[in-house]
C-alpha cells in the first residue's frame, strides 16, 4: 500500500452551513441499466419509464450505429475531450421524427449523374459507408435522390455521415439539397479535408448553415464524421433532390467516402433515422420519466448536465419538467424560448413565470443548468457551458404554488419528455440531480 | 477556524464535503492488494502446482484522512449519522479528483474521529474514516457499448483487471456466440434459444449470470431452457489481450445484432 499526497490545500468559509443537499432526484447516465435506476437508491420509489413505439437508432462508444429496439432506452456515446474515443454516454430522448430521404443508406439506388460511382466500402454498425469517386473530367458528377413528403415550416435539418476519400479532389465535395420546382440551392456545402483528416464544411453562398461535426470511428485510416447541416429556405410544396458529389470543381476527379443521410422536418436533426427503403423512416416519440408518488411541490434546485444537439434551435423543446405523465400543470419545466434560451418556468395551474438563460449554447456544447424553484413560487436559472462560469438569469416574480401538482397525480413524476404537454425534446442526458430547498451558495453550486 | 473544499471526493455521486468533512490524505488508493492462486499436490509430482486461474483478492482498504467543518460535537454526530445512512443505502461507490473516471466499490467500515481542543471554543475534529472493498479493483465509472452485426468480431479492449461484459442480442433466431482471443482463436462460446422479432431483446448478464429476455420493451426472466452454456459464461481476462499492439478479445454473436456493455477493471 501507499498513500497518495495531500489531495488540496483547503479555503477558508464561514461555519455553520446547511450542508444536507436533501436529494430528491438523481439519475446519471453512467450506468447502462435499462430500469434507468436512479443513481441512488434514496429514490428507489421513482419508478422510471420508458416508452417508445419502435426501433430508434444511436452511436455506440466504438463509433457504430445500433438500432435499439422498441420501448428500451437508447443510450448514445460522444467524444468530448476530442481524444479519439467515445468516451462520454448519454441518454437520449427525442421527440418523433420522419427521415424523409428515400434509400438513405443505399447510395448505390441513387441516380448517377455524369460519371460518378458508389461502391460499398465499410459497414459501420447498421449504416453503410460508400466510396464515391467522380470520374469525369468534365462535369461534377454526383449521385442525386428526389425527396418528397416536406411538410412544417421552412426549416429543415440534414445529417449526413463523411470521410475523406483517398484521392480527395483538390476543389472538395460537397452535398446539396436543391429545390427543383425553384431551380434553386437551398443547401450547399463544400468538404474540405483538413490534413488529420477531419471535416472543414464550408457553405457556398449563403445556401444553408452548417452546424458542427462530430467524430464517429476510424475505419482502415479513415476517419468517419457526422456533419450537421440545417436550411431555413424550403417551400413544403416543392419537389427537392438531395445530391451527393466528390469533386466540386467539373475538371477535377477523385472520391470521397459518404454514408447515410438523415433529412428532418426540425431545423435540427440530431440523430441517424436509419435504412430508408423507397419510402420514409420514422422514429416515435420517446416518453422517458421518473415516477415521483410523493413529488414534492416546494423549492428545490436541479442541476441538470446535457450535451447541446439542436433543442435550443427548436422553440419549445423541452429539456426536463417536473409534472404529469400528461405534463399538465401545474408544473416546473426547462423549455427553449423563441429566442433559442433554456427558460425555467413555473405553471401554477392559473399563472406561469419564468427565467431565461443569458445566451444560446453552441452545437455540441456541455451544458449544466441549475434551476432554482423558491418558496414564493419565483424561479431563476443558471447556465454554465463547457464548464465555464455560471450566468444567472433574471430571478421572476413570485408565483402562489399550486395546491395539486399534476392532473394525474399518480403519475406525477420528473420527465425528460411526457407523453403530451411538452414537446420537441433533443435530449442527451448526462445527470439530472434534484435537491429539496434552494442552494444559492457559490460554493455549494461549485460542489455540483 | 473551519474550512470547507467540496469536489475532492464522492460517495456515490454526492460529494463528500457535502456531509461537512474536508479531505486531507487518502491511503490504500494506490498500490496492489494481495492475491493468491490455489494450489495443490498432484500424484506424481512434486511440490505444489497452481489448481485454477482465479486468485483469492485481500480487502483493499481506504483510508481517507478528513477534518471536520463543523464547530461543535453535536454537528459531528448528525453529520456523521447523515454520512452513514447515505453509505447505508446500497452498492456505495468511491471516486477522488485524482482520477474521477474510476470507482472503488466499497463500504464504509469505521470511523475514527477525534475532538480536540477546548470543549466549548476553538474545538478542532479531524481522524478518519475507514471503507472496506471486498472487491479490490478500481471499476470505470463510465461503461462502454460495443456493436456489431451478424458474425462481426467486436473487439473489446480491457483493463488490468477483469472486465464485467453484459450483452445483448436482438434480431436473433437461436445464436451462438462467441469469445474469442486476439488470434482468433475461440476461447468460449455459448447457445441462446431464441426467436426474436423485431421489437425483443435479450440480455446476458454474465457477471451475474442471469438472462432477461425483453419482448416490446416489457421484461422477464430467461428461462434455463434459453441458454445452453457449452464452457461456462464467458468473461474477458486481461491476460488474453495484447494491450501494446491493442489487439484484443473479440465478441461475435452467429446471428442477429450484439451488443457488449463492458465496464473495465484496474489494478492501480
Amino acid at each position: 500500500m501507499s498513500s497518495l499526497p495531500m489531495i488540496l490545500p483547503p479555503d477558508s468559509v464561514p461555519a455553520g452551513l446547511v450542508r444536507e443537499s436533501q436529494l430528491l432526484h438523481h439519475y446519471a447516465a453512467d450506468d447502462l441499466d435499462p430500469g434507468l435506476t436512479p443513481a441512488s437508491w434514496r429514490n428507489v420509489l421513482h419508478a422510471p419509464t420508458t416508452l417508445r413505439a419502435g426501433s430508434a437508432w444511436a452511436v455506440s462508444a466504438n463509433g457504430r450505429v445500433y438500432r435499439t429496439p422498441a420501448d428500451l432506452p437508447r443510450f448514445e456515446w460522444y467524444d468530448l475531450d476530442g481524444d479519439g474515443i467515445l468516451e462520454t454516454p448519454t441518454l437520449v430522448v427525442e421527440d418523433a421524427e420522419t427521415n424523409l430521404c428515400p434509400h438513405s443508406d443505399f447510395l448505390t439506388q441513387w441516380t448517377v449523374n455524369f460519371s460518378a460511382t458508389a461502391s460499398v466500402h465499410d459497414t459501420v454498425g447498421e449504416t453503410q459507408m460508400y466510396r464515391v469517386d467522380d470520374i469525369d473530367a468534365t462535369n461534377a458528377s454526383y449521385l442525386s435522390k428526389t425527396l418528397s413528403g416536406f411538410t412544417g415550416a421552412t426549416a429543415k435539418g440534414v445529417v449526413v455521415v463523411w470521410g475523406r476519400g483517398t484521392i480527395s479532389a483538390a476543389s472538395g465535395a460537397w452535398l446539396r439539397m436543391r429545390s427543383i420546382t425553384g431551380g434553386v440551392d437551398l443547401l450547399n456545402a463544400t468538404v474540405v479535408a483538413n490534413a488529420d483528416g477531419s471535416p472543414a464544411p464550408s457553405i457556398v453562398g449563403g445556401a444553408g448553415t452548417y452546424q458542427g461535426a462530430r467524430y464517429l470511428l476510424t475505419v482502415a485510416g479513415v476517419r468517419y464524421y457526422a456533419l450537421y447541416f440545417s436550411t431555413n429556405s424550403v417551400t413544403v410544396a416543392h419537389t427537392h433532390e438531395a445530391r451527393l458529389g466528390a469533386a466540386v470543381t467539373g475538371s477535377q476527379q477523385g472520391n470521397v467516402y459518404w454514408g447515410s443521410i438523415t433529412i428532418t422536418d426540425d431545423l435540427r436533426t440530431a440523430s441517424v433515422i436509419d435504412r430508408g427503403g423507397v419510402g420514409s423512416v420514422s422514429r416515435a416519440r420517446e416518453v422517458v420519466g421518473w415516477l415521483a408518488p410523493y413529488v414534492t411541490t416546494g423549492a428545490q434546485s436541479w442541476s441538470v448536465d446535457f450535451l447541446e444537439v439542436g433543442a435550443s434551435a427548436t422553440s419549445g423543446s423541452v429539456l426536463a419538467a417536473l409534472s404529469d405523465a400528461n405534463g399538465a400543470a401545474p408544473s416546473l419545466a426547462v423549455t427553449v424560448n423563441a429566442s433559442g434560451r433554456y427558460t425555467v418556468t413555473h405553471n401554477n395551474g392559473l399563472v406561469s413565470v419564468l427565467s431565461a438563460a443569458q445566451s444560446t449554447p453552441a452545437f455540441l456544447s456541455r451544458v449544466r443548468l441549475l434551476v432554482w424553484l423558491f418558496d414564493d413560487g419565483s424561479v431563476q436559472i443558471g447556465q454554465s457551458v463547457n464548464g465555464g462560469a455560471i450566468v444567472m438569469g433574471t430571478r421572476s416574480a413570485a408565483n402562489t404554488p399550486g395546491i395539486a401538482w399534476g392532473v394525474a397525480a399518480s403519475t406525477s413524476g420528473f420527465y425528460l419528455q411526457p407523453a403530451a404537454g411538452f414537446v420537441k425534446a433533443k435530449t442527451r442526458l448526462l445527470g439530472w440531480k434534484v435537491s429539496g430547498g434552494t442552494l444559492t451558495d457559490t460554493k455549494l453550486l461549485n460542489r455540483w | 477556524m473551519s474550512f470547507y473544499r467540496p469536489g475532492l471526493v464522492w460517495l456515490s455521486d454526492r460529494d463528500l464535503a457535502d456531509f461537512g468533512f474536508v479531505a486531507k490524505e487518502i491511503a490504500g488508493a494506490l498500490g496492489s492488494f494481495a492475491q493468491q492462486w490455489p494450489t495443490g499436490q498432484i500424484l506424481g509430482s512434486s511440490g505444489f502446482v497452481v489448481l485454477g486461474r482465479d486468485p483469492s483478492t485481500s480487502e483493499r482498504t481506504l483510508t481517507l484522512s478528513v477534518t471536520f467543518t463543523g464547530v461543535t460535537p453535536s454537528e459531528l454526530v448528525a453529520a456523521v449519522r447523515e454520512l452513514e445512512a447515505w453509505c447505508a443505502l446500497g452498492p456505495l461507490t468511491l471516486r477522488t479528483k485524482h482520477d474521477p473516471s474510476l470507482v472503488f466499490l466499497c463500504h464504509l467500515r469505521e470511523h475514527d474521529l477525534q475532538v480536540s481542543g477546548r470543549q466549548f471554543r476553538g474545538l478542532t475534529i479531524r481522524g478518519s474514516l475507514v471503507f472496506g472493498c471486498r472487491n479490490p479493483y478500481a471499476w470505470e465509472r463510465t461503461p462502454q457499448r460495443y456493436t456489431g452485426l451478424t458474425n462481426t468480431r467486436i473487439a473489446v479492449p480491457t483493463g488490468t483487471g477483469p472486465t464485467q461484459m453484459t450483452l445483448w442480442v436482438t434480431d436473433a433466431v437461436n445464436p451462438q456466440i462467441q469469445v474469442r482471443d486476439a488470434a482468433g482463436n475461440v476461447l468460449r462460446y455459448f447457445d441462446l434459444t431464441l426467436s426474436q422479432s423485431v421489437d425483443d431483446a435479450c440480455m446476458v448478464d454474465t457477471p451475474r449470470a442471469q438472462i432477461t429476455i425483453y419482448v416490446a420493451g416489457v421484461a422477464s426472466d430467461g428461462s434455463t431452457g434459453v441458454v445452453a452454456l457449452g464452457q461456462g459464461w464467458p468473461r474477458l481476462d486481461p491476460r488474453v489481450a495484447h494491450y501494446e499492439t491493442q489487439q484484443w478479445h473479440t465478441v461475435s454473436t452467429s446471428g442477429g445484432r450484439l451488443w457488449v456493455d463492458v465496464r473495465r477493471s484496474y489494478l492501480l
